[in-house]
């Protein structure tokens, strides 16, 4: 691509590909899933609170590559183009370079990050949401199949394990993987 | 052939399980934190809510910090193990290598 018709690395760029806290972009039958999911919580009297679903992979392109010129040293030449994405990180002279990608970070929330945003997640396929979840008292919920399941275990969060094995039948898995992390979800448990 | 290539497969998930649970317990947790801080590289934005971002990056401090510490460890640990730092190396992942205190 010609870099006349590229727009110079900055701060602005932070607003161009939001994510989404919206299930309508999360994808196929994984959108279907935690609707069905969310909808019976809500109808038991459980508060859902959405904090992420959708991420575009522009976004994290973005977030990746900023920090790694800001932080990490990285060439601004060498950063590899991306479809739809027409950001020129080069802006003659590494020292402006530099500054643009620090702006950048800033711009996004991530400068404080201690590790590089990775490019790829759950998110960015639209196969994983993050929501807080919290209840007062006992409440009954029907599964999947239409079963009513008491949970009268604590805590009243998403890390209920009853509540996790309602969430399974719909198809929606409680992060399964290595560490913590208590709001997402996803279709693999990943 | 087919069963061939299904035994071979099924040989190398087997010997792959069997390696993991058998690798020393300071090899599986600095997996167990590597493999954590992977997944936390890919979940923090700034367009999250303040409380999650903070847990988040807690998290990374914990988990990526745990994972880099250890690499330097384990590496020199069983520098004379080509199995054991193969195993080792394939597992510190781009995000632990990035992270800085």
């Amino acid at each position: 691509m010609a870099t006349e018709n590229l727009e110079l690395s900055g701060a602005k760029w932070a607003k161009k590909f939001p994510g989404s806290t919206d299930t309508k972009d999360l994808s196929g039958n994984f959108r279907l899933a935690v609707e069905d999911f969310i909808y019976t919580m809500q109808e038991a009297g459980i508060k859902v609170k959405i904090n992420a679903t959708f991420r575009p992979s522009k976004r994290s392109y973005l977030m990746h590559y900023s920090y790694r010129i800001a932080k990490n040293g990285y060439d601004p030449k060498k950063v590899p183009s991306m479809q739809g994405v027409n950001i020129n990180w080069d802006h003659g002279s590494k020292e402006d370079s530099v500054k643009a990608a620090r702006d950048m970070t800033s711009a996004l929330d991530i400068q404080t990050l201690q590790t590089k945003p990775a490019l790829r997640s759950q998110h960015n396929s639209g196969l994983a949401i993050d929501m807080n979840l919290s209840w007062g008292k006992t409440v009954e919920i029907k599964d999947a199949s239409g079963n009513v399941v008491k949970i009268n275990t604590l805590p009243r969060t998403g890390m209920n394990k009853q509540l996790i094995a309602v969430a399974a039948t719909f198809g929606v898995k409680k992060y399964n993987g290595p560490g913590r992390d208590f709001p997402h979800w996803s279709n693999n448990g990943r | 052939m087919k069963k061939i290539c299904l035994f071979l497969l099924l040989l190398l998930n087997f010997s792959q399980a069997f390696s993991a649970e058998n690798s020393p317990p300071d090899v599986r947790k600095f997996i167990y934190n590597a493999g954590a801080c992977e997944h936390l590289g890919g979940e923090y934005d700034g367009e999250l809510p303040k409380e999650e971002k903070e847990q988040i990056k807690k998290d990374i401090e914990k988990y990526c910090g745990g994972a880099k510490s250890q690499f330097a460890v384990l590496k020199e640990k069983y520098k004379n193990n080509p199995t054991l730092l193969k195993r080792i190396k394939n597992n510190y992942n781009d995000t632990v290598d990035s992270y800085t205190k």
